[in-house]
């Protein structure tokens, strides 16, 4: 059996690349992975929890996260096409049309 | 135990069956008759039909419920629970849809085609039941699902113009920041739960006495929750959001976000305790100054009320770190949160939807060189935005003054008077911007008419009414509000 | 031991892939990168004995938010590196062998003798399998209430997401 442990090292490993990633990058679809990446890792998390606790809880609430994770990828990416449309680059550090 | 329905359950969701009644009616009706124009009478059905059924909580202060064991009422073993006073802000959310839904009768409507009304008019619905959902949360998947269910239609809301920049910027920059405060929000519960093995409310106070694990997840759950609230160092995205937005969409978002998240943070505040009342405190001053500091030169008039609203989503941290200070306080202080909420809530409603108004006479500009002299032009939406003002300000006499007398007198009485009086002079401090808008509305050398001329907006000019007379009537009357 | 190497392996999958996902400079590798990833951490989900939650996290994220991202991929930017024929050449290789390999071997038999029942642990595990997953989502004092509410979520990211990526801007002025 693994240890529990081992899989919150893991999801933190996973959640802190996932940060880094959103930090670093520049293209809107990869800002949008990175964000996939810390929910994944949260759901490792409350997995790996859930099996410790044997309760179910922990094992519900990954699904929702899968839910979210997908309603907020369609909006995204419909948000992102769009922007292309306008600008013909995804690159977040041209957002700066709103500015005083 | 598996079981039906309680009437507790059926109280607290019924507003959500109307909401999501009410979309799935549009949704419907427009798939069999897309050329019908019955969006907007469905939604406002809705929206009405939920406020009448929270209007029972909202009435209860006193008196227990029929059938309800006791107040504040538990639905769905936990899942949710409200008090009166949680209701009376969930009827402010309901109220700042259906505002942004007039307001946007005669613009956002008729931008395009009939679909565009139909995506309109059924995120003008989902948002609300995210808000009432997110306020009532009492578990980690109400919260987060109520969270995520309130932001994802703003998202789309904010980029309903979608043939300008600004409005698909807005959109974009919400929606990326957003979810990566999602993603933090999930990690904290993930966290939380796996130290201390829950999921409701006491999860916080297990947590403070729990490991560095459980501490961790506290950390990142609080994160999460002012990034919504925008608290300083989260703050940024704001000014640019409410900016690039349409403005009724500026509105609903100000007015109804906020409320939602706040009370959100409230129900997951750590008991007084070990934390202390220091690190609220410490942040809710740094977010007034720096919204402070921010506002002074800005141009833009939306780019002012949002740091406002910043300015005030840091006032409310004092009243956490009252509740830190003072155990025990805990009804007193969501009394003066729920107020304190009401009040900013009508007063930005009637601030954005007279700007709204002002901005269409000048061309869809809300820059401060725009909007020059308008208020002498058009004296009734210039009168509304400028009371609104005074009482975001906090001019004794309005909605505005009384919410920040009270979460004041709550900081007083919990004997952290040295805070209470650092943030009345940072208020105080804000008034310079509050002053520059009035000054902007009412000068001599008026702006010279921009663009083709606005259409009159009868709806919108007669709805505005309503957050103008509660912004009076809350400042000298605040009885049946501070009830809650 | 097995079930340790195991996990280490997936997780070193997990990791190496999330890291090539976010330090490549092609933004089509890093999707494919994330697929590794995704499909490392399903692993462990099998591997904590949640094995609904694994076939899920297939499903949903490798079946549909990798696969929305790669056509968001391929609607956006003419990334044109990745139009070099010789990787076009390459990549129809791949395919064609491994198409080929599938259409051959398929009713060899080899195909039959799927691990389910070596995997570590999971069959003496206590795990939250389908049926306590689905009562849970039924049960009034349990997740009801977040289960309908999910639709509500789900239902407004499609009405939104389709909205704003229609093509047509017409100005409508029918009764305007």
């Amino acid at each position: 059996m693994i240890p529990t442990a081992h899989v919150h090292i893991l999801a933190a490993l996973l959640f802190g690349l996932g940060i880094l990633g959103f930090l670093r990058q520049r293209n809107a679809i990869m800002l949008l992975m990175s964000v996939e990446l810390m929910l994944n890792s949260a759901n490792l998390s409350f997995l790996a929890a859930a099996r410790e606790q044997g309760n179910v809880d922990g094992a519900m609430m990954p699904l929702f996260v899968l839910v979210v994770a997908a309603a907020e990828a369609a909006v995204g990416l419909a948000l992102i096409i769009i922007l292309f449309r306008k600008r013909v680059s995804l690159d977040v550090d041209l957002l700066r049309s709103l500015r005083d | 135990m598996p079981g039906p329905l309680t009437p507790s359950d059926w109280l607290l969701a019924a507003p959500l069956l109307w909401l999501a009644g009410g979309v799935v009616a549009i949704l419907v009706l427009d798939a069999f008759r897309p050329a019908a124009r019955h969006e907007a009478g469905l939604a406002f059905l809705a929206l009405l039909g939920a406020a009448w059924s929270l209007w029972p909580l909202a009435e209860a202060a006193g008196e227990p419920l029929e059938g309800i064991p006791g107040l504040p009422v538990r639905a769905f073993s936990g899942m949710l629970e409200a008090s009166p006073g949680n209701a009376v802000v969930g009827l402010l959310c309901l109220g700042a849809a259906a505002l942004a839904g007039i307001l946007s009768l005669r613009s956002l409507c008729r931008l395009e085609s009939g679909r565009h009304r139909t995506a309109l008019w059924t995120l003008l619905l989902v948002a609300p039941a995210g808000m009432l959902v997110t306020l009532a949360s009492s578990h980690f998947a109400t919260l987060f699902l109520g969270i995520e269910t309130l932001s994802l239609p703003l998202y789309v809301l904010s980029a309903l113009r979608r043939t300008e920049e600004g409005s698909v910027e807005a959109g974009l920059k919400y929606f990326l920041l957003g979810a990566f405060a999602s993603g933090f929000l999930v990690f904290g519960m993930a966290l939380l739960y796996a130290g201390t093995g829950r999921m409701d409310p006491g999860a916080v106070t297990a947590a403070l006495e729990g490991g560095a694990l459980a501490r961790a997840g506290l950390g990142f759950l609080y994160a999460g929750l002012l990034f919504k609230l925008a608290i300083a160092p989260f703050h940024l995205w704001v000014a640019d959001v409410y900016q690039g937005a349409p403005t009724p969409i500026t509105a609903l978002m100000a007015a109804g976000t906020k409320a939602a998240a706040a009370l959100a943070l409230l129900h997951w505040a750590p008991p007084a305790g070990p934390l202390g009342s220091g690190a609220w405190a410490l942040l809710a001053c740094a977010t007034l100054a720096l919204a402070n500091l921010t506002a002074l030169n800005q141009e833009n008039l939306k780019r002012i009320l949002a740091l406002s609203g910043v300015a005030h989503a840091g006032l409310l941290l004092f009243a956490l770190a009252a509740l830190q200070a003072a155990p025990g306080s805990g009804a007193s202080v969501e009394a003066a949160v729920n107020f304190y909420l009401v009040a900013y809530g009508v007063s930005a409603l009637a601030a954005f939807g007279a700007l709204e108004l002002l901005e269409r006479r000048a061309g869809g500009h809300a820059e401060a060189s725009a909007l020059r002299g308008l208020g002498r032009r058009f004296p009734v939406a210039g009168g509304i935005l400028a009371l609104a003002v005074l009482s975001l300000a906090g001019i004794p006499g309005t909605a505005g003054f009384l919410g920040k007398y009270f979460v004041f007198a709550e900081l007083v009485r919990s004997g952290e008077v040295g805070v209470a009086l650092l943030g009345i002079l940072l208020t105080l401090w804000s008034f310079a911007y509050y002053l520059r808008i009035l000054v902007v509305l009412y000068m001599k050398d008026a702006a010279p008419a921009g663009g083709p001329p606005a259409v009159q907006d009868t709806p919108a000019a007669v709805a505005l009414w309503v957050p103008a007379v509660l912004v009076v009537l809350l400042g000298v009357w605040p009885a049946p509000a501070h009830l809650l | 031991m097995a079930s340790l190497l195991a996990f280490l392996l997936f997780a070193g999958l997990a990791v190496v892939c999330a890291l090539v996902a976010l330090f490549h400079r092609s933004v089509v590798h890093s999707a494919f990168a994330l697929l590794g990833t995704l499909l490392g951490v399903a692993d462990l989900f099998l591997q904590l004995g949640a094995d609904y939650l694994a076939m899920t996290q297939v499903l949903i994220y490798v079946g549909g938010i990798l696969v929305l991202i790669l056509f968001g991929l391929m609607l956006t930017p003419p990334d044109r590196r990745e139009l070099r024929p010789a990787r076009i050449f390459l990549g129809l290789a791949v395919t064609g062998a491994g198409a080929l390999l599938f259409l051959t071997r398929m009713d060899s038999g080899a195909w039959k003798a799927a691990p389910l029942q070596e995997l570590p642990d999971l069959a003496n595990q206590a795990s939250p399998t389908a049926e306590p997953i689905g009562l849970a989502f039924l049960e009034r004092d349990s997740w009801l209430l977040a289960f309908e509410f999910a639709s509500v979520i789900l239902l407004a990211a499609l009405v939104g997401a389709v909205f704003i990526a229609r093509r047509r801007f017409r100005v409508d002025d029918e009764g305007a």
